[in-house]
């Protein structure tokens, strides 16, 4: 079961970043599937791999939403970025491998991350594109 | 001459082909000088490699420059066979030979090794004075690289990976050069222009070669001469470039302004934002990334994922945030070459970007108990128990090079597809 629901709450109204919303929580979720199988916990390493290459990416095309429209919080939501990128790279994944609880407080992490970025500051700038006429 | 412009560079033709090997067209070969009577109507067309006409019979040569040009091209005449058995046709059919062997297949680690060589060559005319010949050596290795990498980007970029015993200034240029054309191509830079992006990979340090492997050995801080002559370098290298004839304002632009960076912060002006050509970008992403991933002397190499990590912070600020991206999704975190231990215990070499960059294919050479494997196997680091745990540094393996060369395509040796 997802432990992760994309609803309605999180949705905000721009298709672009809500699809990328959805796909970064289908991520997670596939890695909380994982965990809780409980085979081997080594399983999710591919996932959490290609969570980072997806960051990188959706990180990237927000920002460049932000510059095309001349968003007023760029550089402030970049610095929050930064900050969870840099955890996220710095973060050793080998740690994961043999230990249950250190994968399941690393998906705690992220999904607490992500439900907050993108009530508090995604909302923000969705708002700023809507009233753009952006949808 | 025009001539000089018609040979299209594409590989003998197949009725040449057939007339090297003695078969059927016995006549078609290559012009000589003595074919040709200056101020005499020519006594036969003249044929490029490729079978089109480019002198027609009765053209009159006017003189021995003329004549040498058109000689020294590779151009051929229908006339009269050579008998077999003469020193012409001996000469001929090993002239043939060494054409066919000279464009032969050779494995990535060769490829780059021979190119190397060309490279070092290079190196030496620019401190001791560079000219036309050394621009053209340039131009020649660009263009190869541009071809090879083509279809052998993964390859070249693994044997540079691991290529040991080379000169800190030279491997890291020539990766540079690889890097560019490999980016060049993912955002859509035509080929001509990659080409010359190519060449600015492979010169954009030259003003400070000999200082940048003095400096490998350093251990104290840098002198104020030292820094000054680093903060001119683009400068000094640009001026080295005109000096051997470069003219090409793509390839000077990117090794002028290859230290900009869009915040101001970078030199030799200080440019920002717009006022730094695209190619100088893709120049400085290349640059930084090579640089970091090799030991220098005041500090260790890096993880590609350490440096693609600081390439990631500083987008938007040093680098251009677009191609940060790029750079990171074509390059993953494991890119070709990284030796890689896998959640299986194995341990193996990345081969390319599997189903993502993410997920590199990897050959692994070792298995769960370390030992070493007669022949590789491929994984598909997506697959359940094959996920790529962590790099490492490889092992010392019996056969290594005869494996790690088996793993890549072979590459025509210049660059020929």
């Amino acid at each position: 079961m997802s432990k992760f629901v994309f609803d309605d709450s999180l949705r905000l109204g721009i298709t672009l970043i809500d699809e990328q919303h959805s796909r970064f929580i289908g991520y997670i979720n596939d890695t909380w599937d994982a965990l809780e199988r409980g085979d081997s916990s080594a399983e999710f390493l591919p996932i959490l791999n290609q969570l980072l290459d997806y960051v990188v990416e959706h990180f990237s095309c927000e920002e460049a939403l932000m510059r095309e429209h001349g968003y007023p919080g760029y550089r402030d939501h970049k610095e929050r970025h930064n900050q969870t990128a840099a955890e996220l790279f710095d973060f050793d994944l080998r740690l994961l491998v043999n230990d249950r609880e250190e994968s399941a407080a690393f998906l705690n992490f992220l999904t607490a991350w992500l439900r907050n970025h993108i009530l508090v500051v995604d909302k923000e700038l969705a708002t700023f594109l809507r009233d753009k006429g952006i949808s | 001459m025009a001539i000089v412009h018609l040979i299209a560079e594409k590989g003998l033709s197949e009725r040449l082909q057939s007339c090297m090997e003695g078969k059927k067209i016995i006549g078609y070969r290559r012009l000589r000088e003595q074919d040709i009577e200056i101020g005499q109507p020519l006594r036969h067309s003249v044929h490029s490699e490729t079978g089109a006409l480019l002198l027609k019979k009765g053209y009159v040569i006017k003189d021995e420059v003329q004549r040498n040009k058109l000689v020294n091209q590779k151009v051929y005449i229908y006339a009269s066979p050579d008998k077999p058995g003469s020193a012409a046709y001996r000469s001929g059919l090993a002239r043939a030979q060494q054409e066919k062997e000279s464009d032969r297949l050779v494995d990535v680690f060769e490829w780059v090794e021979s190119h190397y060589g060309l490279l070092a060559i290079i190196y030496q005319e620019f401190a001791r004075g560079p000219d036309e010949t050394t621009r053209a050596k340039v131009n020649l290795l660009a263009e190869r690289i541009h071809r090879a990498a083509e279809k052998h980007h993964d390859g070249l970029l693994a044997a540079i990976h691991l290529a040991e015993g080379k000169a800190y200034s030279h491997i890291k240029a020539f990766h540079v050069a690889v890097l560019c054309e490999v980016l060049g191509t993912r955002i859509g830079i035509g080929p001509a222009q990659r080409v010359s992006l190519v060449a600015a990979g492979l010169t954009h340090d030259v003003g400070m070669w000999q200082l940048q492997d003095e400096l490998q050995l350093r251990e104290e801080p840098l002198t104020d001469e030292q820094w000054q002559q680093i903060r001119k370098h683009p400068t000094t290298t640009v001026a080295l470039l005109k000096k051997a004839g470069v003219v090409d304002p793509t390839w000077l632009q990117a090794v002028q302004q290859h230290h900009e960076r869009l915040n101001g912060s970078g030199y030799p002006q200080g440019l920002k934002e717009n006022q730094i050509a695209q190619v100088a970008r893709v120049l400085a992403v290349a640059d930084t990334f090579a640089a970091m991933v090799r030991q220098r002397g005041d500090r260790d190499k890096r993880l590609p994922k350490e440096a693609l990590r600081d390439i990631f912070l500083s987008r938007g600020e040093e680098i251009d945030g677009t191609l940060a991206q790029l750079f990171i999704k074509e390059l993953g975190m494991f890119p070709p070459g990284s030796a890689c231990r896998l959640v299986s215990g194995e341990i193996g070499i990345a081969v390319g970007p599997g189903t993502s960059a993410a997920a590199p294919d990897v050959e692994v050479i070792f298995d769960h108990d370390g030992q070493p494997m007669k022949r590789a196997v491929l994984r598909d680091t997506t697959s359940k128990g094959f996920a790529v745990r962590e790099i490492v540094p490889l092992p010392e393996h019996p056969a290594r090079q005869a494996l790690l060369a088996k793993m890549w395509d072979k590459v025509p040796k210049k660059g020929r597809l």
